[in-house]
């Protein structure tokens, strides 16, 4: 698994921005809720949010997408809710 | 699962072939604030006039349009799909026009303001109350942004839609 993946996993399950550090390298590396270093599952699923101007989000999401599809070839089908004639568009 | 890079560089050299520059909005255009998800939405502010040339090129694409009307169109193609804005009022016609363009891995993209993002996810989440995504992403995107929005410009959206209690309670 290459480094941006693994990147993108730990993103994915440790999701709070303000719990940041600095590893050896200099680079930002996200830790656990707890503080454990543990990836814990009840964090699993949160939006992770990168440090703002740090790193390119869209690099990002494609490695999550990425991990995505291992986990889950095939996607649930999609439940579109189109827009009715009730809908008010205002913008 | 479609290739949804792919997908978007696709729809780019589309758009870029009938002269139109729309905006990114929608999960991708979030993701683009900083609030890395996973999604599948391919969702674009386009300009109203482009609406029928981008159609005619949809379908040659192999899209299937779902739903059309003067305020939006959904297509799909086998489990992909592109979903429309078209941007004909005033103040959608600003926030596409205000769009900052962003170098990304599947080529240059514009996305629409924070605060315009916002408006947009309001305006679906007020039209269909089951979409809580669209309250979830207010949140994050209020929660990351929270000292630099333009509260002027979000109060007058929210203000648009009658949803004032619901500013606030994002910003709880």
């Amino acid at each position: 698994m290459n480094s941006s993946l693994n990147t993108s996993l730990n993103a994915s399950f440790n999701t709070l921005p303000d719990l940041v550090t600095k590893s050896p390298s200099g680079l930002s590396a996200p830790v656990s809720a707890t503080g454990s270093g543990v990836v814990l599952v009840r964090e699993a699923g949160v939006s992770f949010r990168p440090p703002l101007g740090k790193v390119d989000p869209f690099v990002e999401w494609l490695s999550l997408m990425e991990v995505v599809q291992i986990l889950c070839p095939v996607w649930p089908a999609r439940s579109r809710s189109l827009p009715s004639k009730e809908w008010k568009w205002k913008l | 699962m479609p290739n949804l890079a792919e997908q978007i560089r696709e729809a780019l050299t589309m758009f870029a072939l009938a002269e139109t520059k729309p905006a990114l909005i929608g999960g991708l255009a979030v993701v683009a604030h900083q609030v890395v998800r996973a999604t599948q939405d391919v969702d674009f502010l386009l300009e109203a006039e482009a609406a029928d040339k981008v159609h005619e090129a949809l379908l040659k694409l192999g899209y299937q349009c779902l739903y059309r009307s003067e305020d939006a169109a959904n297509y799909v193609r086998s489990t992909e799909g592109l979903d429309l804005l078209y941007a004909h009022r005033p103040l959608a016609r600003l926030l596409l026009s205000q769009a900052v363009e962003r170098d990304t891995p599947m080529g240059c993209l514009r996305v629409v303001s924070v605060e315009g993002l916002i408006a947009f996810k309001l305006q679906g989440y007020v039209n269909d109350a089951a979409r809580m995504r669209d309250f979830d992403d207010m949140k994050a995107l209020v929660q990351i942004h929270r000292a630099s929005l333009d509260m002027v410009q979000l109060r007058e959206y929210f203000a648009l839609f009658n949803q004032q209690e619901l500013l606030n309670e994002l910003f709880t």
